[in-house]
């Protein structure tokens, strides 16, 4: 009866999936969607999560055509061995420059609000050597925490949104309750960043009950960052203005700074906030960390994916330690971009691919 | 018989016992089968015990024949009462009675059937073949009686031994609920359990355990209720066990939890029937030890830790209340001192600026960085916990006023240490004493230290992470199978119910399904359901 793996349930699902996508950027988003869509930040951050739900959706059905496959084996079966293969590679490197991206803005933010004197080194390290301590206890053990995780990080923000609710005005929020469509979609590359990490799904869904990991599910794991997303943005240009929005860094932790209540044992709570964005920041990193390591170990058709992780820790450290500055880092982080969406549009025509020709591999999966 | 590395394994170690009884294995030369002649018996009896100045060998002979009969126990370990009046008063006299009376001699072909229909007036009654099978009951505290003519022991239950009479519970006090504690003696404890829950499905089952001490174990669980894989799972472990000597549920514990590398208790330790029986009617199996005052209860999730009987005999409103008392309790006691380093060395901006500058101006004459200065005090306050709890209780009050002194005042005004940080350190002891659970307790102060270096490394960035490595150590722990972090991780909404909350007790018509129990209903209707239909 004392099994090694159990399956994981539903709630375990989701919380895997939004965990995943609610991380390092939680705290920037503001500035990012008022940034690049202006005032178009309200409607392509809703449009960003509308898409980026299509694209889930796609990846739960597809993965879900091949039962016991992750989506390195279901390349190989649905595009031949070559292609798919070399797919796969594509998404590995994509995986690894992902966590070293999230890894590296966790440590860059990090220093800059709470560790002002510690070494941005110190700093990955000890958060690479936390993650790699929960990919080595496996699925199960990194799924409990996404559960464990997930409603302190959506209480977190919920307090931020809610307690700040004092400076919101209406007034500086109505630019961009009226957006022009062309900016809004200009922005959206950039806002779809904001959701790194749901492709998580293309991998977890063997290790998911059978029925559990439905679209329902799918999109409940999208929705919940959306919605804090959304109602990140509006607090963050009610309260500060559009304008001002673009200038401030971190908008959610100057939101957390605003907030005052009389009495209480914390004078600046955007401290507090930060911790419980660490939790956030280190759900990201770990799941991600763990497919990267889990994704090469299925390329290369092996089981124990617990030395890969140590092999890749040294390469994602590498990668987020190599850019020198921040224009380097958003350099690497819009070709990184880039290469997500591709993925994306390439799951969605796979999945029509699958749906036309695919009758045969379904069958055998 | 030298035991070599292979015995040692619990495969080998059954076909060893079929062949070579361990008891014995010390004087291998003695032949177990036995004789039927009293005296060859006895000879063999004294082999082993004639050094024992304990050991008593009363010879006598029965009836008009003179047929040679013997007794051998241990004198303490029987109730000479028994041994007086119910066998060999009634071997030695009233047995010529009865020869008078039916006019007829026993002889000695038949001496050993006579006596055991007949002549012993003692309810519990057993036959051994076997020498060993006999050395361990007269160890246990059995009489052995030798009848010559027979191949056979007859095994007569005298048992009365010098034992601590049922009294209150020590460690898990209560103000209400039964008051009674398990004792020494399994009998007594399984006794209580009976008392406690009259269902005949509940089974104790006792094996033994220990190579030289042959420990009476039982387990006990309620057949119907408990998942017969657990069961399994648990007889499998007991099986594994293999030491010399086992003195306390401890040693059990450690041999049967799933992982060594842990400061947290994988199984519930407890002292009350109460607990004992409400848990055996969760559908878990309890385990207890002769010569132990506590019963293990295995599988055991975290929040096990944080219940205490009363939860369940109050209004749930203060069970609810006490319950989320506790766990912030065990928040505060594990993370309040690594804050405050993490505050005062790194954040001090975290604080309102009055107590900032309260803390601040406390602190302008001590020499040490707040971590040395907590870390002192921490240990100070563990050196005096630890002292007081061996101590005989009039020495006891001395080191508390010791401490009280040394603690509040002394230090502060040698400099040593704030003001604030004796508060700190006073609500965090405090803190981790409202743990219901000893052992639960004491790792939750275990794990204070390492937070504290963490926090005066990384600030509150340490004290973060080792959050974040607290619980993934929590999620990946097991206990037979079960997940450590029930109901929180994996969510089982049903047991959340009674977890941080005591929810009235006509919601929890369900036992906790995360223990897999057979029957899962404890009550006989959802009232959900009935409200629904009427």
């Amino acid at each position: 009866m004392v099994k090694k793996h159990d399956k994981l349930g539903g709630l375990q699902y989701i919380s895997l999936i939004s965990t995943t996508i609610l991380g390092v950027i939680v705290i920037s988003l503001p500035k990012i969607a008022a940034e690049s869509a202006q005032e178009g930040a309200l409607l392509s951050t809703f449009l960003a999560g509308v898409l980026v739900a299509i694209f889930a959706v796609s990846m739960n059905i597809l993965g879900r055509r091949f039962q016991k496959k992750t989506v390195i084996e279901y390349l190989v079966s649905l595009l031949g061995k070559p292609l798919g293969k070399f797919l796969g590679v594509i998404l590995i490197i994509y995986f690894m420059f992902s966590t070293s991206l999230v890894l590296r803005g966790f440590s860059d933010a990090l220093k800059g609000l709470l560790l002002h004197s510690t070494p941005l080194e110190v700093i990955m390290v000890s958060m690479l050597f936390t993650a790699v301590y929960l990919s080595l206890n496996g699925i199960n053990a990194i799924a409990k925490i996404s559960e464990l995780f997930l409603p302190i990080i959506i209480l977190s923000l919920i307090l931020v949104i809610g307690l700040s609710i004092n400076s919101f005005s209406y007034v500086r929020l109505r630019p961009v309750l009226f957006p022009p469509l062309w900016r809004t979609v200009k922005g959206m590359p950039n806002v779809i960043t904001a959701f790194l990490g749901y492709e998580i799904i293309l991998l977890i869904i063997p290790f998911v009950e059978r029925k559990k990991a439905d679209i329902p599910r799918t999109l409940i794991g999208i929705a919940i960052p959306t919605v804090l997303y959304i109602l990140l943005v509006i607090m963050a240009v009610g309260a500060f203005g559009l304008r001002p929005s673009q200038q401030i860094n971190y908008p959610t932790i100057a939101l957390a700074r605003i907030i005052n209540f009389p009495g209480a044992f914390a004078d600046r709570f955007d401290i507090f906030f930060v911790i419980l964005w660490i939790l956030a920041a280190f759900t990201s990193v770990a799941n991600l960390l763990y497919i990267s390591s889990l994704s090469t170990v299925r390329l290369f058709g092996l089981r124990n994916y617990q030395t890969f992780i140590y092999i890749l820790t040294p390469i994602v450290y590498m990668l987020a330690i190599l850019p020198q500055d921040l224009p380097e880092i958003r350099k690497v982080n819009t070709y990184v971009g880039y290469l997500g969406a591709g993925i994306s549009m390439l799951v969605v025509g796979l999945l029509i691919f699958a749906l036309v020709f695919g009758k045969k591999e379904h069958e055998n999966g | 018989m030298k035991i070599t590395k292979k015995d040692r394994n619990p495969k080998n170690r059954e076909v060893m016992e079929e062949n070579d009884p361990p008891q014995l294995k010390a004087e291998e030369k003695v032949d177990v089968t036995l004789s039927n002649s009293t005296e060859e018996n006895l000879e063999k009896f004294k082999a082993f015990l004639g050094d024992s100045s304990d050991a008593v060998f009363r010879e006598f002979r029965l009836g008009s024949q003179g047929i040679p009969c013997a007794l051998v126990f241990i004198d303490g370990l029987v109730n000479s009462d028994v041994i007086n009046k119910n066998i060999l008063k009634s071997l030695m006299y009233e047995i010529t009675v009865l020869e008078r009376a039916r006019n007829e001699s026993i002889q000695v072909e038949s001496a050993y059937d006579f006596i055991k229909q007949n002549a012993v007036a003692v309810g519990e009654i057993a036959e051994a073949s076997t020498l060993d099978k006999c050395m361990l009951m007269v160890m246990s505290g059995e009489v052995a009686l030798i009848v010559e003519g027979s191949e056979k022991i007859l095994i007569v239950n005298a048992r009365g031994w010098p034992a601590r009479d049922v009294s209150e519970p020590v460690t898990e006090g209560s103000v209400r609920g039964p008051k009674d504690a398990f004792t020494e003696t399994l009998r007594v404890n399984t006794a209580l359990l009976r008392r406690k829950c009259k269902d005949p499905n509940m089974v104790i089952k006792t094996i033994q355990l220990g190579r030289r001490s042959k420990t009476d174990v039982s387990y006990v669980y309620v057949k119907g209720i408990t998942d017969p894989g657990l069961i399994e799972e648990v007889e499998k472990r007991l099986n594994q066990v293999d030491v010399d000597e086992i003195m306390e549920t401890g040693q059990i514990e450690q041999w049967i939890q799933d992982s060594t590398l842990s400061p947290f208790p994988q199984v519930q330790l407890t002292e009350r029937p109460d607990t004992t029986v409400s848990n055996l009617l969760e559908g878990r199996v309890a385990i207890l030890v002769d010569n132990s005052p506590f019963a293990i209860i295995v599988p055991a999730g975290l929040y096990q830790f944080f219940q205490a009987p009363e939860d369940y005999y109050d209004r749930w409103i203060i069970g609810s209340f006490l319950r989320f008392l506790r766990w912030s309790a065990s928040l505060l006691a594990a993370f309040v001192p690594a804050l405050y380093i993490a505050v005062i060395t790194y954040h001090p901006s975290f604080l309102p600026t009055p107590l900032a500058l309260a803390i601040a101006a406390n602190r302008v004459n001590i020499p040490f960085p707040a971590f040395v200065e907590a870390f002192l005090m921490e240990v100070t306050i563990e050196l005096l916990r630890e002292s007081g709890a061996r101590l005989p209780k009039a020495i006891g009050q001395t080191i508390g006023i010791v401490g009280g002194i040394v603690i509040g005042d002394a230090a502060v005004r040698a400099g040593i240490t704030s003001p604030s940080m004796v508060l700190l350190v006073a609500i965090t002891a405090i803190a981790s004493f409202v743990i219901p659970t000893y052992s639960a307790g004491i790792a939750l102060r275990l794990i204070r230290f390492p937070l504290m270096i963490l926090a005066a490394i990384l600030g509150l960035y340490g004290v973060a992470l080792g959050f974040i490595l607290l619980n993934i150590h929590l999620v990946s722990l097991k206990s037979f199978g079960f997940d450590y972090m029930t109901p929180q991780a994996p969510v089982v909404p049903q047991d959340t119910r009674d977890w941080i909350l005591r929810l009235p007790r006509n919601l929890l018509w369900r036992r906790p399904i995360s223990v897999h129990p057979v029957d899962i209903d404890r009550m006989d209707q959802d009232p959900y359901k009935e409200n629904g239909n009427g």
